[in-house]
């Protein structure tokens, strides 16, 4: 997979400067960790077992870094874009009375924010969005995800999801309207429990909280609708 | 030679059931650790000495790991210029062995002990007890653990798992063994003074001490213990003999190593800048001294430790035994200490455990006790790289074909349909035929082998009708296409 991964984006200029090439967005922190920590090595051990010269190795190893290099996680992406605020996010905090910026729980994954050390991005992509982002008690505390962590150990992966959930009720009792997380395991995760205990609080992609933000709709209402329709045809949005 | 390490006792299924089941237990853990976590935090922002200090430790640690043969044979020429005695056990069955001949020579009937992961490692409890000794564990949570029959719960502070409430129990029982009076509330106060009472009598009585040891100095031969009750002094000076059972990986080359490491586990487990005591012992009582014992013996325990030199894994034998690691680890704080099956738990534990006692003893704990979320890596004052470890520990069994051969057949096939855009996409059509068994009210809330753990407490999005190649191919194709 890994293999597949670094020959899709190889356009074979090895030579180019990573800067003149297009950035690779990674839409999960996880993601991101995985390509720009772990794929090198990966590869070139993987091309000895394969029984491999050690050039070749190093030549995967290589091309894996080329990866590495282009790799950004979306809201490190979308932060380095200095672009302004919606407009209508900029109107409503100009006009004076206008409504209070959207309170909302942010949940950085682990390996973004230790492996990447990506947490405050996600954060003032939110501020920009017209939000006000809060972290949840006990924010670093793994959600429970983990991977075949998650598969092997599905009482054990729930009942962490639960505590994160404990943490996202506090924040609820505050008056936060989602949950926005970079990181889809941890967002399948968590939403995935909170649905089986039957509770709708919607939980977006930090993509889809900026698209929201972008036509104006980063509201309570159109948030739920946005979360409920996740899973229907991409055509009827 | 490998180690060895006491038996789990209750299979996985049945240690995770039981501890998921215990809410007090969950409860007390999350409380010690979060509170641990936070003491450490603020101790190290509070002293920025501390980090260099912390830097030149690992330092320290490491080039005393890269020569601990030359540093062991310096120490047993200085303990033994000193009237002290020194032996080497490889395993467990030398060091009960060591300690019974000394305890029959000396005609030792009754034994204290001050806190150490060693003698817990070796179960040298049970060994002295088979023997017909007495043996009492004086540190409070070990005293604790020892009256309520169990292991400890965490590396340094063993009995937090625990509530008062429970707590006193455990004493009031005690107390009607004993025939004296139980305490007086569950309050901490009245529960130490209890506590107190009992041990001083313990103390008093003993012909035999036996103590663990947080550092050793090659060059003076001293043995260095850091403890904040006090215990470890009066086991190491009021009985007749003194035993002290040190793994090897506890040696520091000179008394310049230490003061950089003195303050690390202090620094790391509690928060505190020093430990309340700290004890340095060099050989027994001499002449003219007033207090010490007659006859102080080191055993410098092995048990798998030396395997570990020259190996990816060298690292783990810096660790400090502070339990930071413990204090931030997520599946820790879920499943509490007792889980684990071995006196090492959390992550350090997920490492050392198989790593000292064989894999095949706790082939469950790097694939079911870690979600590698890096929490560790991050609060290992000693630079330990354990996710690295858990990762290469993961990878072993899967090489020695340790793990079911349906989820080796699942992760197999997995690698084989997703290397290539074929097969992840032919998979999704089958995924899409198959989950209409499982769809209900438009969630997925079954499924069948290894996903079928996800679908056991969570449910998940089904596929969409339509994937995106689908759509996009339905949608722009044409236009690009004419």
């Amino acid at each position: 997979m890994a293999r597949q991964l670094v020959r899709a984006f190889d356009d074979g200029a090895t030579d180019g400067s990573p800067a003149e090439r297009p950035p690779v967005i990674a839409l999960s922190g996880s993601c991101a960790a995985m390509i720009k920590h772990e794929m090198p090595e990966l590869l070139e051990r993987d091309a000895l077992q394969r029984g491999r010269t050690p050039a070749t190795a190093t030549r995967w190893r290589r091309r894996a870094e080329a990866l590495a290099d282009r790799a950004v996680e979306l809201s490190e992406w979308l932060d380095r874009q200095d672009a302004p605020g919606p407009a209508g996010v900029e109107a409503a905090r100009a006009e004076p009375g206008g409504s209070a910026p959207l309170k909302v729980a942010s949940h950085t994954g682990c390996h973004m924010r230790r492996l990447l050390g990506v947490t405050e991005p996600p954060l003032r992509v939110l501020r920009r969005a017209g939000a006000e982002p809060t972290e949840l008690v006990d924010a670093e505390q793994c959600c429970g995800f983990g991977g075949s962590f998650g598969l092997l150990e599905p009482d054990i992966s729930a009942a962490m999801a639960d505590a994160k959930l404990a943490s996202l009720a506090t924040a609820r009792r505050d008056g936060v309207a989602c949950l926005v997380s970079s990181d889809l395991g941890c967002l399948m995760q968590l939403g995935g429990r909170l649905d089986r205990r039957g509770d709708e609080f919607p939980m977006l992609h930090l993509a889809e909280a900026v698209d929201l933000a972008d036509r104006h709709r980063l509201t309570p209402a159109d948030i739920g609708r946005a979360a409920r329709s996740q899973e229907a045809d991409p055509d009827a949005r | 030679m490998p180690g060895e390490l006491p038996p789990a006792g209750a299979t996985w299924s049945e240690r995770r059931r039981r501890a998921l089941a215990d809410p007090a237990m969950r409860a007390a853990v999350a409380k010690s650790t979060r509170s641990l976590a936070a003491k450490k935090e603020a101790a190290f922002a509070a002293y920025p000495a501390g980090e260099t200090m912390r830097t030149r430790a690992v330092i320290a640690r490491r080039s005393s790991l890269a020569r601990v043969d030359a540093l062991l044979d310096e120490l047993t020429r200085r303990v033994e210029a000193r009237g002290g005695h020194v032996s080497r056990a490889a395993g467990p069955a030398d060091v009960g062995r060591y300690v019974l001949d000394v305890a029959r020579r000396r005609g030792v009937g009754r034994v204290v002990k001050s806190k150490s992961m060693a003698t817990e490692e070796i179960g040298l409890n049970e060994q002295l007890e088979t023997a017909g000794l007495h043996v009492r564990e004086t540190d409070l949570g070990e005293y604790i653990i020892q009256l309520a029959g169990e292991r400890p719960a965490h590396i340094l502070v063993p009995a937090s798992h625990k509530t008062r409430q429970q707590v006193r129990a455990l004493f009031d029982e005690e107390a009607a063994r004993c025939a004296v009076d139980p305490p007086t509330g569950d309050a901490t106060p009245e529960l130490t003074v209890f506590a107190r009472r009992q041990l001083r009598e313990d103390f008093l009585a003993a012909d035999m001490g036996i103590s663990g040891g947080n550092f050793l100095v090659a060059e003076t031969g001293t043995l260095v213990l850091i403890t904040n009750e006090g215990n470890g002094r009066m086991t190491t000076s009021l009985p007749r003999v003194h035993i002290a059972v040190v793994g090897i990986d506890k040696i520091v080359a000179t008394w310049a190593d230490l003061a950089d490491l003195l303050q690390q586990p202090a620094l790391s487990g509690t928060g505190q800048r020093l430990s309340t005591y700290t004890t340095f012992i060099t050989g027994p009582r001499r002449e003219g001294e007033l207090d010490g014992p007659e006859e102080f013996h080191l055993v410098l325990l092995d048990n798998g430790r030396h395997e570990l030199l020259g190996t990816e894994f060298v690292d783990i034998l810096a660790c400090i035994r502070c339990g930071a690691c413990l204090n931030v680890c997520p599946v820790f704080r879920t499943i509490g200490g007792q889980a684990y099956g071995s006196m090492y738990s959390g992550p350090i534990g997920v490492v050392l455990t198989p790593l000292l006692g064989g894999l095949e003893r706790a082939p469950e704990l790097p694939k079911s006790a870690c979600a590698l979320c890096y929490a560790c890596a991050d609060a290992c004052p000693m630079e330990i790289d354990l996710p690295r470890h858990i990762l290469a520990l993961r990878r072993t069994e899967v090489e020695r074909g340790m793990e079911p051969w349906s989820d080796r057949l699942t992760f197999e096939l997995w690698g084989r349909f997703w290397a290539n855009p074929a097969g992840f996409r032919f998979t999704g059509r089958i995924a899409r035929l198959g989950q209409r068994v499982y769809v209900r009210d438009g969630r997925l809330k079954g499924a069948p082998g290894l996903v079928g753990g996800w679908t056991a407490t969570r449910n998940a999005p089904p596929l969409a009708r339509e994937s995106f190649h689908e759509w996009w191919a339905r949608r722009r194709a044409p236009r690009t296409g004419s």
